[in-house]
């Protein structure tokens, strides 16, 4: 092997590494809905008496943690969508969900901004790009479950 | 109760002024302040002994005669003539404080104004009435009390536990814990055993089972059992009895100590029934030792479970006065206990109303004020005060349970109907299981199986009935509930703490239709509706509080009506509401027009725009109407929660 191959190959091996630190902050910026959502504010007050995570997956389905009307997390399943910048889902027991929302991403990715549309009072909810932390997802009491149940013939 | 002390006192002056010759030197002063001052009546009173507060003025003289007669081991010389005279008539022997002078504790207990109490010895052969006008009479004493003996709320049956054939259900029992009698306690997890009754009710328990998931107990957390003494040898509540860090050498209170025969703990003498260590068990026998049974805050056998103090106020069919039970709820608050669980009070109905007892018990409700104000325990400012409501079946709580301040628990059987025996109606708060030994197909299974003393039941192991067994369920429950607040850092007032209790409860008020249930005796289950406090005690529930607050989500735009069930428990409905406060800041938030109201047990709340707020609900925590000083009733529990309007809200509850 000569030096320029040795050479290629380092520049080519420190390129995948600048690639791979810097990943976190691209994925940001490219990332989109799919990843975990919490509620941090709604109508420019910030949230403290109760707590909501959403989890976009790639795939369409997502799972909503809640702790609101009790001191644990129930967790509800469901898929989503997006068209024309609006966002819109069901719950897997079918209840559809109470409104669609026109969406919008702050310049870092970070921010996810919610506004109901087709409700007589307007609401806007901003949600934080951030890790499910594990006491959520392993204790949570499933609401409705992430899958429908298949009758038996 | 106050008449019969006026005639009580008149008859007394009477006789004092036919021995007038005796005591010429005391003139009596007029009657009314003579009987203002002399609180209750003699009741099973202690012989050749008063109780007495002294007005401040005189305290550094009577603390300088208190200290000369210990240093000469003579009787007592006051230096104020009046007492001197007063004294030689009655050939008073010793003058001490009731809550002895300690380096550790003067501050807290002249702060709380305890040291003014002290107590009189002289001979038993002088008249108790007599000598309490006489003392009464004194200008510098301004109150009188005689050393009447407490009553334990329970019969003292038990039956002990016989090994045999395994309950149906055994298999639906689910606990990490190996303590085999488990199966047979149904008051921690009810299954419906048809072996414990064929009437049993699933979930007619203190639903522990998931409770112990988030923790078993706490070392920290100390919970004094005012009663008979604890067998702290008892295989299964050895390893949870507390353990006193600085024992004083006098009285070797190494787990508590004997204040009716002001010695060691006793538990096994004629006329011991081991009642206090059946309640030790309930609240905190061993789990997890493979042995026995198991304690609702007994920890998991590795040391951390809550601590039993022993405070010994029965001996033998002996019972503290006023004066020692009172020293014992000192001595509790001083060695760090937050809980104090009292299966003892006085016959429902001899009080009617919270100023009669606190007058006729000025040092008793001045002890416990001290514990309630005693910070003890990092995730509580004051101290818990559990009795038993009584085992009279009579239509209100027995007192002290009754007054405002301290819980007072009922008792249902695994039926989840009221137990035959149980008080019920005004002063009572919440309601626990007591069992019943009788009436029931599995016999004495129906009842309470905890610790017992072999000594005096030929077994480790019994079962037991009554408010009595009733109460440290509750007194456990909250030691459980402490350890959890303990666990996750979190931090309450007293007032909140009893809010929380009495409203994680399960409903009880739906099982009692238009029938006779027939036990022990016959009661119409319909006289108890609504009268056996707030529901059931549900220690899962009671966890969940602690976690945190939750919310009530309402739409906006609409009329929304909530029976508040997560926040004031299963009998929200049946309630009585008495207050809602909605900040302005609230009501700007959530663009609430007027105070919301209740109706029908429900809450009505419009609010105008999405966002979030707290509110603060008022509510009767047992009976309709507030305890007061001329009234027996309920305690007055007041819950914040935020209220969180949203524009939409799905029909399934979920956020989106």
């Amino acid at each position: 092997m000569d030096m320029k191959k040795i050479s290629n190959i380092l520049v080519l091996f420190l390129a995948a590494l600048l690639a791979l630190s810097c990943r976190k902050d691209d994925v940001k910026l490219d990332r989109g809905m799919p990843g975990c959502w919490e509620l941090v504010s709604r109508s420019g007050e910030a949230v403290s008496d109760f707590s909501v995570y959403m989890d976009f997956r790639p795939d369409g389905t997502f799972t909503l943690y809640q702790r609101l009307q009790a001191s644990v997390y129930y967790s509800y399943a469901g898929t989503w969508g997006t068209s024309d910048g609006v966002l819109s889902g069901s719950y897997n027991d079918g209840t559809p969900w109470a409104a669609s929302y026109a969406y919008e991403f702050s310049a870092d990715g970070a921010k996810l901004s919610l506004r109901t549309l087709g409700t007589t009072s307007e609401e806007t909810q901003v949600f934080a790009y951030t890790s499910l932390p594990s006491e959520v997802s392993d204790n949570a009491i499933p609401q409705v479950k992430s899958f429908s149940a298949i009758p038996l013939l | 109760m106050r008449n019969i002390k006026k005639i009580y006192v008149f008859l007394l002056l009477l006789v004092a002024a036919g021995c007038a010759e005796r005591l010429a030197e005391c003139p009596l002063p007029q009657e009314a302040a003579v009987s203002e001052k002399i609180a209750n009546v003699p009741d099973n009173a202690e012989g050749g002994t008063l109780i007495a507060r002294f007005d401040e003025s005189v305290i550094p003289e009577l603390e300088e005669m208190a200290n000369a007669a210990t240093l000469t081991k003579s009787a007592p010389v006051p230096s104020i003539p009046e007492l001197d005279v007063l004294f030689k008539e009655l050939g008073v022997v010793s003058c001490s404080r009731v809550f002895p002078r300690t380096e550790k504790y003067e501050a807290d207990t002249r702060a709380a104004g305890l040291h003014r109490w002290y107590v009189l010895r002289f001979s038993p052969e002088k008249d108790l009435g007599q000598a309490a006008v006489a003392l009464a009479s004194v200008a510098q004493v301004t109150t009188v009390q005689f050393d009447n003996k407490l009553r334990k709320a329970s019969d003292g049956l038990s039956v002990p536990f016989r090994d045999g054939a395994v309950p149906q259900t055994k298999a639906m029992v689910t606990s990490e814990f190996n303590d085999p009698y488990l199966m047979w306690q149904w008051h921690y997890i009810n299954n419906a055993d048809q072996a414990v009754s064929v009437t049993s009710r699933a979930g007619a328990d203190v639903n522990v089972a998931p409770a112990w998931k988030l923790t078993k107990g706490d070392p920290r957390v100390i919970v004094a059992v005012m009663d008979e003494g604890v067998k702290y040898t008892h295989p299964d509540l050895a390893g949870n009895m507390w353990v006193n860090p600085d024992p004083d050498p006098e009285m070797n209170d190494v787990h508590g100590y004997n204040f009716v025969d002001d010695g060691p703990i006793t538990w096994a003498k004629e006329g011991d029934s081991g009642h206090g260590t059946h309640v030790a068990g309930t609240i905190a026998a061993v789990n997890g030792n493979g042995i026995g049974v198991c304690g609702i805050a007994g920890g998991s056998g590795r040391g951390d479970g809550v601590r039993i103090m022993s405070c010994q106020l029965f001996s033998g069919g002996n019972s503290a006065g006023d004066y020692k039970s009172s020293q014992a709820i000192w001595y509790a608050a001083n060695h760090g206990a937050s809980i104090l669980q009292c299966s003892f009070g006085s016959t429902a109905g001899k009080f009617r109303y919270d100023n009669a007892f606190a007058a006729a018990n000025p040092l008793e409700v001045e002890a416990i004020q001290y514990f309630m104000n005693k910070k003890n325990c990092d995730a509580l400012d004051g101290g818990l005060v559990f009795f038993s409501a009584g085992n009279d079946e009579i239509a209100m709580s027995g007192y002290p349970g009754a007054y405002r301040d301290y819980i007072s628990v009922t008792a249902f059987a695994p039926d989840f109907l009221p137990a035959y025996y149980t008080n019920y109606g005004p002063g009572c708060n919440i309601a626990a299981p007591g069992g019943e030994i009788t009436g029931h197909s599995g016999g004495e299974k129906a009842a309470v199986l905890s610790t017992l003393c072999r000594e005096i039941s030929d077994s480790d192991y019994g079962y037991m009935q009554g408010t009595s067994m009733a109460c440290p369920h509750m007194s456990g429950v909250a030691a459980l509930a402490l350890s959890y607040a303990l666990a996750t850092g979190k931090h309450f007032t007293r007032d909140e703490f009893n809010a929380m209790i009495l409203t994680s409860v399960n409903d009880i008020n739906s099982f009692l239709e238009d029938e006779i249930k027939t036990t022990g005796s016959s009661i119409r289950l319909m006289d108890y509706y609504g009268k056996m406090g707030t529901g059931a005690i549900d220690a899962y529930k009671l966890m969940m509080q602690i976690e945190g607050t939750p919310c009530l989500s309402v739409p906006v735009g609409k009329l929304h009506r909530a029976v508040l069930t997560q926040f004031f428990g299963d009998g929200a409905k049946d309630l009585t509401y008495i207050g809602v406060e909605v900040p302005q800041e609230t009501a700007e938030a959530l663009g609430i027009e007027g105070t919301p109201r209740f109706y029908d047990g429900e809450l009505q709340i419009k609010c105008l725009k999405p966002g979030s707020g707290k509110i603060k609900v008022t509510a009767i925590a047992g009976g309709n109407r507030e305890g007061t000083d001329v009234v027996m009733g309920g305690m007055s529990v007041t819950k914040e929660f935020a209220v969180v309007s949203r524009a939409a809200l799905s029909s399934n509850g979920g956020w989106f």
